[in-house]
């Protein structure tokens, strides 16, 4: 009978002890998956500061790619640890993975049928009209459909170096 | 009997346990296990350069497009003037995977384009509405942040895997069937209309005056600029304002604008606007 008493007494903890135990082991968990939450510089450079605030002190000008550890977050800003030395950074200019590299093959994709999809467009798109695949608005589109690639490459043959950006950027800016 | 009611309360207590390792190392296992497979996701690349390569294919298209309908403003000094500004801008944006060109189109009206992968337009007219470096900036900015935070992508799904609700770019761009080519062309039918008639989303416009303000401050222009130019800039001349029900008004932008002014004390940065330089590299304004 004392027995049943103790068994019936402790019988609730029987429910709330495993949601105790559940809430400390999400709390470990969370705490855990803090220790990892690194965030990666996607931008060229990106400014450490001594505060949330543009106007703040620039304590630090970090490289494309630096891995920080994340301390706080605020709405438009994140508190990161870069060599030991605490500050602020944007929150636009960070990713969780880190920064794609550009890569040669990005530029030059094998399978670009641009000029190929130019010749075909006009007859397959004729083609889908006449089948009612385009409304009167994509049809309207279509009259001027023809790209212009000769002006496209005059577009796309000025290229600025890197090191020229910067150096205009601190000849204007001078930060 | 005794000995038996101790033995009954032992299993009970023994099931008890069992039951706590169940109901909490089992579901932390599984979110371990989840929280590692993102990141895993997260880190490969290989798996958003599919992604970048339909972007820039598809972008290439629409700038094509673009550039079928109006003509290039061929004047080499304020072309490379208003490349050296935008490629300013890149390089303190989250997306320098893309190479980002920017051209000036000889249209007296006020306006500015950005298609997918990078390609910018600015019109000779939004030029000359311009008075400093710091506003033209200000309208290469709200520009490159339509790119980097992939409006018109996310608006048409368009995606280099097969996870799009039409088939994936890539699989469009390598195909040969008709059925393929209808659906890229009427995609980017979708984007040129978007461009040059519907206008974006409401959120996507005001998301672009957010962005390119923080863009701004962070390469160290003025970002009031931006409020400033738009200031300037009749309401009728946008546009934009031309869908009320879908676009944002001045007075919304002005709003979230003066909003993100006061909230980060821009209006204390005193950033340049660079007058002097932008006379000397903008012969339109002589």
């Amino acid at each position: 009978m004392k027995n049943d008493q103790f068994f019936m007494a402790s019988f609730p903890a029987f429910f709330i002890v495993p949601f105790i135990i559940l809430f400390l082991g999400t709390m470990l968990l969370s705490q855990a998956a803090m220790a990892d939450n690194t965030l990666y510089v996607q931008s060229a450079k990106a400014k450490l500061l001594a505060s949330p605030s543009f106007a703040s002190k620039l304590l630090h000008n970090m490289e494309r790619g630096v891995a920080l550890h994340v301390v706080e977050t605020s709405e438009r800003w994140v508190k990161v640890k870069h060599n030991d030395q605490l500050g602020w950074v944007s929150k636009l200019l960070l990713s969780p993975s880190p920064p794609t590299k550009k890569n040669s093959i990005l530029f030059k994709p094998k399978n670009d049928v641009t000029q190929k999809a130019r010749r075909r467009a006009s007859s397959t798109a004729t083609a889908a009209a006449t089948r009612g695949f385009r409304s009167e608005r994509h049809s309207r589109a279509n009259d001027l459909e023809n790209g212009d690639y000769d002006a496209l490459e005059k577009v796309e043959s000025i290229t600025i170096e890197e090191a020229e950006a910067w150096k205009f950027h601190q000849e204007g800016i001078k930060q | 009997m005794h000995q038996r009611q101790q033995t009954t309360s032992l299993l009970y207590s023994l099931l008890n346990w069992l039951l706590i390792a169940v109901v909490t190392v089992v579901p932390g296992l599984t979110l371990a296990d989840s929280f590692h497979t993102r990141l895993h996701q997260k880190a490969d690349n290989a798996f958003y350069t599919a992604d970048i390569i339909a972007e820039m294919q598809f972008g290439k298209k629409v700038a094509a497009r673009i550039l079928g309908q109006e003509t290039l403003h061929e004047n080499t000094q304020l072309t490379r003037y208003i490349n050296l500004i935008g490629k300013t801008l890149v390089l303190h944006s989250k997306r320098n995977e893309l190479e980002f060109h920017f051209a000036v189109l000889n249209n007296p009206q006020a306006n500015a384009y950005a298609t997918p992968g990078g390609y910018i337009f600015i019109t000779k007219g939004a030029i000359e509405a311009a008075n400093n470096e710091a506003e033209l900036a200000a309208i290469l900015a709200h520009e490159i942040a339509h790119v980097t935070e992939r409006h018109i992508v996310n608006q048409l799904n368009i995606t280099g895997t097969e996870q799009a609700h039409i088939a994936g770019l890539v699989r469009f761009l390598g195909a040969s069937g008709n059925t393929a080519q209808v659906t890229l062309t009427q995609s980017v039918d979708q984007a040129v209309s978007l461009l040059f008639e519907t206008g974006y989303k409401i959120d996507d416009e005001l998301e672009a005056d957010f962005v390119a303000m923080i863009l701004l401050a962070e390469t160290g222009y003025d970002p009031l600029a931006l409020k400033q130019y738009l200031l300037r800039l009749p309401e009728q001349a946008d546009p934009m304002a031309k869908q009320p029900q879908t676009h944002p008004t001045n007075a919304q932008r002005f709003t979230q604008l003066n909003t993100l002014i006061e909230t980060e004390k821009l209006q204390t940065l005193n950033f340049p606007q660079l007058r002097e330089r932008f006379l000397k590299n903008t012969t339109l304004k002589r």
